[in-house]
């Protein structure tokens, strides 16, 4: 815990307050990170949400026929989507995929010792490795999301016009009317925050591995799990906070 | 890593205690050379060796290029810019740290064991290297060695480690001629002599920390069972 507080005091350091000290961090490190950890993720994550879109709509139009109320089958979707599957089943892709390849990564670096040869070469391990990642991560895991949202309500609207007696236009017009801007935001704030804990839990755990092939095994396994529990608490904290409370 | 006592004084300035930006600016000063040569992975030889120059100076691409170039060549390993590390064998890994820890034409140079999987034609190449660098640039060099032959070539100065103390120091000279018994022992490599062979734990300084257990633990497959 006490490394992990350490880590994201120096992120910010190097993040907010080195630039102004002269050392800037390198921009083209953060395309290679974007494109490792989000650009390669995007079949996976469209995919899921693909098929989450398709669920959603046939889990609906099952419960809302029986009431008469098909023609509220879009907006379930939609603010399902926007709200809580697009952020949180998109982080679980990520975390799964990227964030276990980060904590490996750093991880066999630590043990094969190039992360003190960085030091030794006066290099910052969290400036040269971490502020990348994390950079990249925050810039991909929202982008993903809107990716993946769109592709889920693109799932919904298959359903809805092949199996269903909805037109497009009808689709649309519902489902837009459903949902207000807020409803985007909170879920991209959502991924934002998710984005944060994903990668700074990978990167700690990388980072502190010990003991070899078998640590680092460990440590990315543990990570995975911290990361997926601590987002699943976070979601259904930053839900309380935005639905529930005032 | 902090020490957990004891003073170290680099350039005469006492390191232990630094901030993190003042031990930045004596990092740049020294190089050092891993025994395993501790290449980043994911970067080519030829981007391992310019990573010091390009996140130290302002020097173009070009020039860092060129500066790469050299320090390889010196090395022996011109022409292997663009191979990946797992590319290369363990004695090239190690001339390519040389290389990078050379990069930044450092007032000294930290090597751990830099001569050991060498043979023996790559070894005099290593020991010549430094000597120029040591005897023609004024460059010192901390060298960390088993191999006797490679330290009577380069050494000015030789000190012997054992048990956590200094056992003998002094010239070549002095060294080869000297009458404690275990130095002879470690010079000559014989088996038999006053260094023992096995340590037990509390002689082991570096390992005292260690539990001792059985070998196969309690669940030892082979365990007799009292019916």
């Amino acid at each position: 815990m006490k490394n992990y507080i350490q880590l994201n005091l120096s992120l910010l350091y190097w993040i907010l307050i080195a630039p102004f000290t002269g050392q800037f961090f390198k921009i083209a490190p953060i395309f290679r990170q974007m494109v490792f950890i989000g650009v390669r993720a995007a079949p996976m994550v469209a995919l899921t949400a693909f098929s989450v879109g398709v669920t959603l709509a046939m889990q609906a139009a099952h419960s809302l026929q029986s009431l008469g109320a098909e023609m509220y089958i879009p907006d379930l979707v939609m603010l399902t989507l926007l709200r809580e599957m697009g952020p949180v089943l998109i982080a679980v892709i990520v975390i799964g995929r990227s964030g276990s390849a980060v904590a490996a990564e750093l991880g066999t670096m630590k043990v094969s010792e190039e992360i003190e040869a960085l030091e030794v070469m006066a290099i910052n391990p969290v400036q040269y490795l971490v502020v990348p990642r994390f950079l990249a991560m925050l810039v991909m895991l929202p982008a993903l999301t809107i990716i993946g949202n769109y592709i889920g309500i693109l799932g919904g609207w298959a359903v809805c016009t092949f199996s269903l007696d909805f037109n497009t236009a009808g689709y649309v017009l519902r489902a837009l009317q459903s949902a207000d801007a807020w409803d985007l935001y909170s879920g991209m704030i959502k991924s934002v925050v998710f984005a944060w804990i994903a990668i700074t839990i990978a990167c700690n755990a990388g980072l502190n591995v010990e003991g070899g092939a078998e640590g680092v095994g460990q440590a990315t396994t543990a990570s995975v799990v911290q990361a997926l529990l601590s987002m699943l608490v976070m979601n259904a904290v930053l839900t309380g906070i935005f639905f529930f409370g005032a | 890593m902090q020490p957990t006592s004891g003073s170290v004084k680099l350039f005469g300035e006492e390191i232990t205690t630094m901030k993190e930006h003042e031990i930045i600016r004596v990092r740049q000063r020294f190089g050092m050379l891993f025994q395993s040569g501790a290449l980043l992975a994911s970067l080519t030889v030829g981007e391992n060796v310019a990573l010091p120059l390009l996140q130290h100076t302002d020097k173009s691409v070009d020039e860092v290029e060129e500066i790469v170039k050299q320090k390889l060549q010196m090395v022996g390993l011109t022409g292997f810019e663009d191979l990946k590390p797992d590319e290369i064998s363990g004695g090239m890994k190690k001339r390519v740290g040389l290389a990078r820890a050379l990069a930044l034409d450092p007032e000294l140079l930290f090597s751990d064991e830099p001569t050991s999987g060498l043979d023996p034609i790559m070894t005099a190449v290593v020991d010549q290297l430094t000597l120029k660098l040591t005897r023609g640039s004024h460059m010192t060099a901390v060298v960390v060695s088993h191999d006797m032959t490679s330290a009577f070539r380069i050494a000015t100065r030789m000190i012997m480690l054992g048990h956590g103390n200094i056992v003998a120091q002094g010239t070549p000279d002095e060294i080869r001629t000297s009458s404690n018994p275990e130095v002879q022992q470690f010079i000559k490599g014989e088996a038999d002599g006053p260094v023992p062979l096995n340590l037990s734990q509390e002689e082991h300084q570096d390992h005292r920390h260690v539990k001792p257990r059985p070998l196969f633990g309690a669940r030892h497959r082979f365990h007799h069972k009292t019916p």
